[in-house]
């Protein structure tokens, strides 16, 4: 190389890494406003983003300090990727967390907020919340999370298609009434699944079968438990849990009420229900927003959970704030101070008015709900007061992956397929709840 | 014929160390280095939150996949199987295309077109798959029930591809042919640098068109078809995007490779230090594999190109 082209090279390749590292460098040696900015992850779509960007405007209007910078991350794989970022040691100081995943990681991965519990402003918002949302933050007892929203499940129905069912069979086909029972469920489903067009393919179903943790709610209808009180026994198995299996698979192959996944290829469970190609689904609050931009707008209604054996329970879920083992000194104070101020009536409003989930101080959702003009809001908001939490546990992942390989052969298109009582056995015995229950009898 | 003085002649050491310096930065930074750190977190017990929690158990993961954990065997078959499928789909597609516009007048363009799918982006061609093998709604479903039904069949017995637990593999092959430009760019390059004396004189000894291929074609390729099995294995076993992203419950984890499986124990089981140990696993049977093959295949990479071309 030309001895006089070496200058200049290395200039250009010194102001190449300049212009590429410079951001990166700063931020890792604490100059400049970026660095001392509080990182917040959290999910959703876009209008979770607007939600957030108006309680970060509300909190950092008036106080001073770093301000709080929003990382939007998708749903799909959320919890992976805070769970990559903890990894790698660059997690967000304040996350959002789903209760679920929450369990797996809280114990090592978040501050104890026990000492803010003593705060008399965190004291009172914590003891307006639900208790179901609190629990769902302890870990072993220790609260390691905030509780900020959640929902729970209940049925839609699809007005229009109900309709087209009652067009097609010539009678009505009515609306659930608030005390339905497992058999009036079946006969609806049934009468809401035909093959319009005759050309031997079903056009429309009664229900989309949902994830098992949908399926939740149902499957305590007939009675069956997955865990015990304590949470470390194994319960799913015995008549109940067999039932509920079987009612599960009978929807779908005896009945087939409910498509199989290449029926609805393309589609997700929200866009079937919107186009009609399901007349039910079970679904939270956060199917509202999405709903009320759609034609659908007004042409839903939302049912409570069917009645059956063990009763007409819905799954209360959570998220909540939690703040990072890695986030220490000042800023954690400066993030405890954000996880506080969305806890305040202020920051639980701005939740109401989305219209996403249930705030999670029940003050704010019970003025919230007297006031909405959609009948589904309070609907949800009622519903929140007898919902049961769902069994969350440490070993979260491992039961997650064994119910939904369970769940998913019982309804195989192709044999061989389990009977009820052979998958719950097969279940019981699958390494991941051997591995992490008590077995049950 | 192709060579040039500005090719061919020797570098000095210190300009080529230079040229190769930031491809060799990149390597020790993003490949030697993590696998290093691989090595080392295979030893761990480690859940990936706190590496303060994480706990040496020495040789335990290697202990525990090579001989508790049917699940890895399970995955480990399914890619051999997928590789065994996809690599010689890949190299058929890409000689027979190579083969096709060989001859053509504007070869370039055509070359051209065909690499296209191979500098697309992964993810986004994947969805576009995926919608292409939709079973309902997809054109390809669409253009079998066209050509079967003339034939009696029914719309139900067209194959639901991503949803079924025997037509998904076969879906990742199709899938996979459409990559095929990458390797019928070198097929193509080999090709050109037969030659054509050596038709001629075949073609006079009475050769046709099949013995010309087998034994003129074959041979002088040789490198270039060795060089594509190798790569095409490498980057079948390690396949991941398409099998992560194409996943449905109906599949009964008929995608679940290896690579899938390793970052399942990772980030869904949160068992990193086992995911390394997996990770290990997959670069001795590539590393024994690809050593294995050019060893067995050492007898027939007889030509030399600087000679081919002359």
């Amino acid at each position: 190389m030309n001895r006089g082209a070496v200058l200049p090279a290395a200039v250009a390749v010194l102001a190449a890494a300049y212009w590429l590292f410079a951001d990166t460098v700063r931020f890792w040696t604490g100059a400049g406003a970026e660095a001392a900015a509080i990182r917040f992850s959290f999910w959703g779509g876009f209008d979770d983003l607007r939600m957030w960007e108006r309680i970060i405007a509300g909190f950092e209007r008036g106080r001073a300090g770093p301000r709080v910078r929003p990382e939007f991350l998708p749903i799909s794989g959320y919890a992976t990727k805070m769970q990559q970022q903890l990894a790698a040691g660059g997690a967000p100081d304040v996350m959002l967390y789903q209760d679920e995943p929450f369990a797996v990681v809280a114990s090592q991965a978040f501050v104890d907020l026990s000492p803010a519990e003593r705060d008399p402003e965190l004291a009172a918002a914590l003891a307006d919340c639900y208790d179901s949302a609190v629990t769902s933050f302890r870990a072993a007892g220790v609260l390691r999370g905030a509780p900020f929203s959640g929902g729970n499940l209940l049925v839609y129905c699809n007005r229009r298609a109900f309709e087209r069912a009652g067009r097609f069979h010539g009678r009505p086909v009515t609306l659930p009434a608030d005390d339905w029972t497992l058999d009036e469920f079946i006969a609806r489903c049934r009468a809401l699944t035909f093959d319009e067009d005759g050309d031997g393919e079903i056009d429309q179903f009664g229900f989309l079968q949902p994830s098992w943790v949908y399926y939740q709610p149902l499957l305590w209808a007939h009675g069956a438990e997955l865990l015990d009180a304590g949470r470390s026994g194994w319960r799913f198995v015995g008549p109940a849990a067999e039932a509920a299996l079987e009612f599960y698979q009978r929807l779908r192959i005896d009945w087939r009420v409910t498509p199989a996944p290449a029926e609805f290829a393309g589609q997700n469970a929200d866009t079937a229900f919107l186009a009609g190609r399901v007349a039910m689904c079970l679904n939270g609050p956060w199917l509202l927003p999405f709903l009320r931009e759609t034609r659908l707008r007004d042409g839903f209604f939302v049912a409570p959970i069917p009645r059956g054996p063990g009763g007409r329970d819905t799954r209360a879920t959570w998220d909540g704030l939690c703040i990072a083992r890695t986030c220490t000194g000042p800023r954690r104070d400066r993030a405890l101070e954000f996880v506080k101020y969305c806890l305040t009536p202020d920051a639980q409003r701005v939740v109401a008015e989305h219209e996403r989930a249930i705030p999670a101080r029940r003050s704010v959702a019970d003025v919230w709900a007297a006031a909405a003009p959609q009948p589904a809001v309070r609907r949800f908001c009622g519903a929140m007061q007898t919902a049961r939490l769902q069994p969350i546990t440490p070993c979260w992942s491992a039961m997650d992956r064994a119910l939904k390989r369970t769940f998913a052969d019982v309804i195989a298109d192709v044999p061989p397929r389990p009977t009820a009582a052979q998958a719950a056995r097969d279940l019981a015995a699958s390494p991941e709840i051997a591995g992490c229950f008590v077995p049950g009898r | 014929m192709f060579r040039s003085r500005s090719l061919t002649a020797r570098s000095s050491p210190p300009r080529g160390s230079a040229f190769a310096a930031p491809w060799l930065a990149g390597a020790a930074l993003l490949y030697v280095l993590p696998m290093i750190s691989a090595g080392g977190l295979a030893t761990l017990h480690w859940n990936g939150v706190a590496i303060e929690d994480a706990r040496f158990v020495g040789l335990a993961n290697f202990r525990r996949l090579l001989t508790a954990d049917p699940a890895a065997g399970r995955a480990l078959a399914r890619s051999a199987m997928y590789t065994a499928m996809s690599v010689p789909a890949q190299l058929a597609v890409g000689l027979g295309l190579a083969l096709l516009i060989r001859g053509a007048r504007r070869r370039q363009w055509w070359a051209t077109l065909f690499y296209l799918p191979h500098v697309l982006a992964g993810v986004a061609t994947i969805l576009v798959w995926a919608w292409l093998l939709n079973p309902r709604v997809g054109p390809i479903n669409a253009l079998l029930a066209g050509l079967m039904r003339p034939l009696g069949f029914s719309a139900s017995s067209l194959p639901l591809w991503l949803y079924s637990a025997d037509a998904a593999r076969p879906a990742l092959v199709l899938m996979s042919c459409w990559h095929a430009g990458g390797a019928m760019l070198i097929f193509l390059a080999a090709l050109l640098r037969v030659p054509p004396a050596q038709y001629e004189s075949a073609a006079l000894d009475g050769a046709g068109a099949w013995a010309r291929f087998r034994h003129v074609t074959l041979p002088m390729i040789a490198p270039a078809l060795l060089f594509n099995v190798l790569t095409g294995i490498v980057a079948a076993m390690q396949a991941f995007n398409a099998p992560f992203l194409l996943q449905t419950p109906p599949q009964r984890d008929a995608l679940l490779f290896v690579a899938p499986y390793l970052y399942r124990c990772a980030f869904e089981q949160s068992d990193l230090g086992y995911a390394a140990a997996v990770a290990w696993l997959l670069f001795a049977v590539l590393l024994l594999f690809s050593g294995l093959l050019v060893a067995a295949t050492r007898r027939w990479m007889r030509v030399e190109y600087s000679e081919a071309g002359t």
